[in-house]
């Protein structure tokens, strides 16, 4: 049974073979290298269009690459000043309120303008009301 | 091809008429069209001059080159089913007599139509084992399948051409 299938496949594949097929057209390679030089003389956009993460540091593209560069470190190095203008005023303005605030309540709560009229004065009173009330030992 | 990688068109010169024969029959075997099979071939080799730059030699050229002509003629086909329409009676060879070539003739396009009735991944399949002698291996790496699926294929592919062609092989 083996033998006879392997035998039908040898005449099924000799069956296959024997079919011919024309040569080579004429003139292929010809027309084939036609094509080849046109292509050499124009670009090829997939090619161009690869993307490489050091194309940078080609030589042609150093220098838009160093100006860049350099304009995105200038460009960093104003935005640290700017940063440092703008947050010392912010630590001396929170550091003047905190120094404010132990040694003038009355002038660290805002209530400086009811004061002033002695030791029984509104605001007196009414901080003096709220520390008891806060103070968990009273 | 690494010559041809950086630019030199002679050696790609080299190169087709080394191995125009090899695309040139795949094409034309599968697709059974010879203006259809020589664009397809010539883009073959075309998209291999194009890919010069990142070729690595990692496998045989001829390996390479089947890979990319199986694949054309595969997409080519995904878009349009080819049909066998060339008369080939004139290549069946001038010195057989009328009755032989006749017959051979009828053989032959009887072959083809049974060919053409295959799914395009057996025909493949049978092109690159039957006419380009390429193993399982080889076949597999050109179709970019495993070398167990390409033995089913040729398996399925041979049981519908022993069924087609019953009346050409003997009992």
């Amino acid at each position: 049974m083996r033998r006879q299938t392997d035998r039908r496949e040898q005449e099924l594949e000799a069956l296959i073979r024997s079919v011919p097929a024309p040569p080579v057209p004429d003139g292929f390679a010809g027309r084939l290298m036609a094509k080849a030089r046109l292509r050499g003389e124009t670009p090829r956009p997939s090619s161009r269009s690869e993307w490489n993460p050091f194309g940078w540091l080609e030589p042609q593209r150093l220098h838009t690459g160093l100006a860049a560069t350099t304009a995105l470190a200038v460009g960093l190095l104003v935005g640290v000043c700017l940063g440092q203008h703008t947050w010392r005023p912010f630590d001396q303005r929170w550091d003047g309120h905190a120094r404010m605030t132990q040694a003038d309540p009355v002038a660290a709560s805002g209530l400086g303008y009811l004061t002033g009229r002695g030791d029984n004065s509104l605001a007196e009173t009414y901080l003096g009301l709220t520390s008891t009330q806060n103070d968990p030992g009273t | 091809m690494l010559a041809v990688g950086k630019g030199d068109l002679d050696a790609f010169e080299q190169i087709i008429l080394r191995h125009q024969k090899s695309a040139w029959y795949i094409a034309y075997r599968f697709l059974g069209d010879r203006v259809t099979a020589e664009d397809v071939a010539q883009e073959a080799l075309l998209k291999i001059l194009d890919a010069a730059e990142r070729y690595r030699p990692t496998a045989k050229f001829r390996t390479y080159l089947y890979g990319v002509v199986t694949r054309l003629c595969l997409d080519h086909v995904r878009k349009k089913q080819p049909a066998y329409v060339d008369d080939l009676s004139a290549v069946s060879g001038p010195s057989a007599s009328p009755p032989d070539a006749a017959a051979s003739g009828e053989r032959d396009e009887a072959v083809r139509n049974a060919l053409n009735t295959l799914r395009p991944n057996q025909r493949m399949a049978v092109v690159l084992r039957y006419y380009e002698g390429l193993s399982g291996r080889e076949i597999a790496a050109a179709m970019e399948v495993s070398p167990k699926a390409v033995e089913r294929l040729l398996a399925r592919a041979r049981t519908a051409l022993a069924a087609l062609l019953k009346d050409f092989l003997e009992e």
